[in-house]
């Protein structure tokens, strides 16, 4: 058995507004968030804006502090690690961000950019090993060697996603946090992007946390699927098998909603807009968009229930109704006030 | 030459150039489609490709005074737009052509209500009418792109929207005079997918209803597949290849187009190993064109692509390519199987 590398526990991340003339709410933006990461393995995060994916993200990177709840690395608690622990954390677990633009320096030059964890994380490597190290990583993702004196805005899109991903695995890392990382590239280079990123997966044996909105790109990374809506995971299971027969309502949405080609000429109908609230309110969160809605829904929350064969790999789902059959498709319009 | 009815638009060899201090840039370079009545095309491509500045050469909002449309014309019912004075296009725009972006937070007036922005549009086609009417006729045009409570929500601002909303207010607006042409650039790009899909369905619904014709920019394909009728794809400038959406979609003749399909993972059939890489970045398009702006990306690219630019044939279909591998003098004696792997 291969132990978890990464394991969250019932995170939570409250917000707490502060608006003039109007209480102060609070925003449950992640709710007891619970999966986990083995060594080498790809996990995929789906969910619409708002749902608190970023926040996860965060979260796991520790760029935020989860309110509650624990992340075990290796087996040791990092949920409210500092000083060298954290960076001991960050060493081992590095990101890959959307906007690459934004997310590299613009008056550093490239080999600076690649270069600045490893100095940061180890200062007393010598300049020549560093110039080394950067000069290998960028062949390998496929940098020209004369860009390394560039600035990031001489560079393409694609060429600046190529050193986001040198730069974090120029310590090595077991584990990337990859938060949209080709959602702002073109289709042609977005293939080249995602094609290195399994080969440098399967290369240093690394695991994935990939986080998209494009289901179609998380079925080609990911093994492992968590669907989370509202800041709760609503369902998690093997990627193929959640994609192929979601269990939840808003999965199966999700999945309608996508555009394919093999549906020439076919507008779908989605679900209800989602409303403009962000507080939290009973029962179930997506009940308000939900197309097989029952009164339980809006007073009781439904909790993750095993579905599926068990086993080792869980397939899990929460809905009040996964004791009814599956309707078929979701593509036939639902009834009722949509 | 054709037996069809007059298309309602039709661009031809249109060229809009930047002139930039660092040099000229060949944003449209000759790109070529037309639309017919009624008719939904898909304009896709990538960024850089020329599909914004087409869009905005047709509204005639390209960015003067760098951007300058050195050639080509754009038929509006046989009416060349670039002949029109700008007082002229003033009534083209919005009455005849309309217009959706793709940021609706951007495109909406955060400091005015939706229901002024709306009034302001409803004004030009009925300078007569009265305010009562003219609201009424505004909440109307918002209960029809599904926002409830149509008539309280006329007060709202469009902060108090989510994008999917804002950008059917959006679409409001630019439906409210009852346009020939409704040109969509990327409308859904900053929308959640379960909100796309509400959308186009809203488009293709509105567009059916009304008659319309729709002009949907997008990078997606899989958008193209379910919205339209037809598509057009654009590389470099040009317009590569054109057909019906079926066709292109299953019977690609341009290697771009072939590559494009390939190159996208799939949500549904068997999940491939590796996606199909197309080598290098989209072309840089200030460099004047020599050829086939693909050739260096191509694997079938031979010299000729390199050097002299290919002619655009013509099929029995509606279909038409701009490449070399499909020329008749070029071609091998049986027509070119769509993903042709050996060299003819």
């Amino acid at each position: 058995m291969t132990a978890d590398l990464l394991e969250v526990r019932e995170v939570a991340k409250t917000f707490h507004l502060r608006r003039r003339r109007r209480r102060g709410g609070s925003v449950r933006a992640v709710d007891a968030v619970s999966f986990s990461v083995r060594a080498g393995e790809s996990v995929g995060i789906a969910g619409e804006s708002g749902s608190g994916k970023s926040t996860l993200a965060r979260i796991l990177l520790r760029l935020d502090k989860p309110t509650s709840g624990q992340i075990l690395f290796d087996g040791t608690d990092i949920a409210g690690a500092a000083g060298e622990e954290l960076m001991n954390y960050r060493r081992q677990v590095q990101a890959v961000f959307q906007n690459s633009s934004s997310a590299l320096s613009p008056r550093m030059r490239i080999g600076d950019i690649i270069a600045e964890p490893l100095v940061v994380q180890q200062r007393d490597v010598p300049d020549k090993d560093v110039i080394a190290r950067v000069e290998e990583l960028m062949r390998r993702v496929g940098l020209p060697g004369e860009l390394r004196r560039s600035y990031p805005h001489e560079l393409s899109g694609g060429q600046k996603q190529r050193v986001a991903i040198a730069r974090s695995l120029i310590v090595d890392p077991r584990m990337l946090v990859l938060d949209e990382p080709v959602s702002a590239l073109d289709v042609s280079v977005r293939s080249q992007v995602l094609n290195l990123l399994l080969d440098l997966q399967k290369e240093r044996g690394l695991a994935y946390l990939m986080i998209a909105h494009d289901l179609a790109i998380l079925r080609h990374v990911t093994t492992y699927l968590v669907v989370i809506y509202r800041g709760r995971i609503v369902e998690q299971g093997p990627t193929e098998e959640v994609l192929s027969a979601p269990r939840h309502p808003y999965t199966r949405a999700l999945v309608a909603a996508s555009p394919r080609f093999d549906r020439v000429g076919v507008a779908v109908e989605g679900v209800a807009d989602a409303d403009a609230g962000i507080e939290t309110q009973a029962g179930c969160a997506f009940a308000p968009r939900c197309p097989l809605v029952i009164d339980r829904c809006r007073v009781d929350t439904p909790v993750l229930e095993d579905i599926g064969p068990g086993g080792t790999v869980i397939h899990r789902a929460a809905c009040h109704l996964l004791a009814r059959p599956v309707p078929t498709a979701l593509n036939e319009p639902p009834k009722g006030d949509l | 030459m054709s037996a069809q009815a007059q298309p309602l638009l039709e661009v031809r060899d249109l060229r809009t150039y930047l002139h930039l201090r660092s040099g000229v840039v060949r944003a449209v370079d000759g790109a070529s489609f037309t639309i017919q009545r009624g008719e939904a095309l898909g304009l896709v491509g990538e960024s850089g490709s020329g599909k914004s500045m087409t869009c905005l050469s047709i509204m005639r909002i390209e960015p003067r005074p760098a951007a300058v449309i050195g050639g080509g014309q754009i038929l509006l019912d046989g009416e060349n737009l670039l002949d029109k004075s700008l007082a002229e296009m003033r009534h083209v725009r919005g009455g005849r052509i309309g217009m959706i972006l793709q940021d609706p937070l951007n495109s909406l007036n955060p400091v005015l209500t939706i229901g002024d922005q709306l009034l302001e549009a409803l004004r030009l086609s009925y300078p007569n009418s009265d305010k009562a009417d003219l609201r009424r006729q505004a909440a109307e045009a918002l209960d029809r792109v599904g926002i409830p409570n149509a008539e309280a929500r006329l007060q709202s601002y469009p902060f108090e929207f989510s994008g999917g909303m804002c950008q059917r207010v959006a679409a409001a607006i630019a439906m409210v005079r009852s346009p020939d042409l409704l040109i969509a650039d990327e409308p859904t790009t900053a929308l959640d997918v379960t909100s796309q899909a509400k959308f186009l369905g809203l488009l293709d619904e509105l567009r059916r209803e009304r008659g319309m014709s729709l002009l949907l920019v997008t990078h997606d394909l899989g958008i193209v597949a379910e919205t339209c009728d037809r598509v057009a794809v654009m590389y470099g400038g040009r317009v590569v290849e054109t057909g019906p959406t079926r066709e292109i979609l299953s019977q690609p003749r341009h290697p771009y187009t072939q590559a494009l399909l390939r190159a996208v993972p799939h949500l549904d059939g068997p999940r491939m190993e590796r996606l199909f890489q197309i080598a290098g970045e989209p072309p840089s398009i200030r460099a004047p064109q020599v050829g086939c702006a693909y050739a260096p990306r191509c694997d079938f690219a031979k010299d000729r692509c390199r050097t002299e630019a290919p002619p655009t044939l013509r099929y029995a279909g509606g279909e038409s390519v701009a490449c070399w591998m499909h020329a008749p003098e070029c071609a091998p004696a049986a027509a070119v199987p769509a993903p042709a792997r050996s060299k003819p």
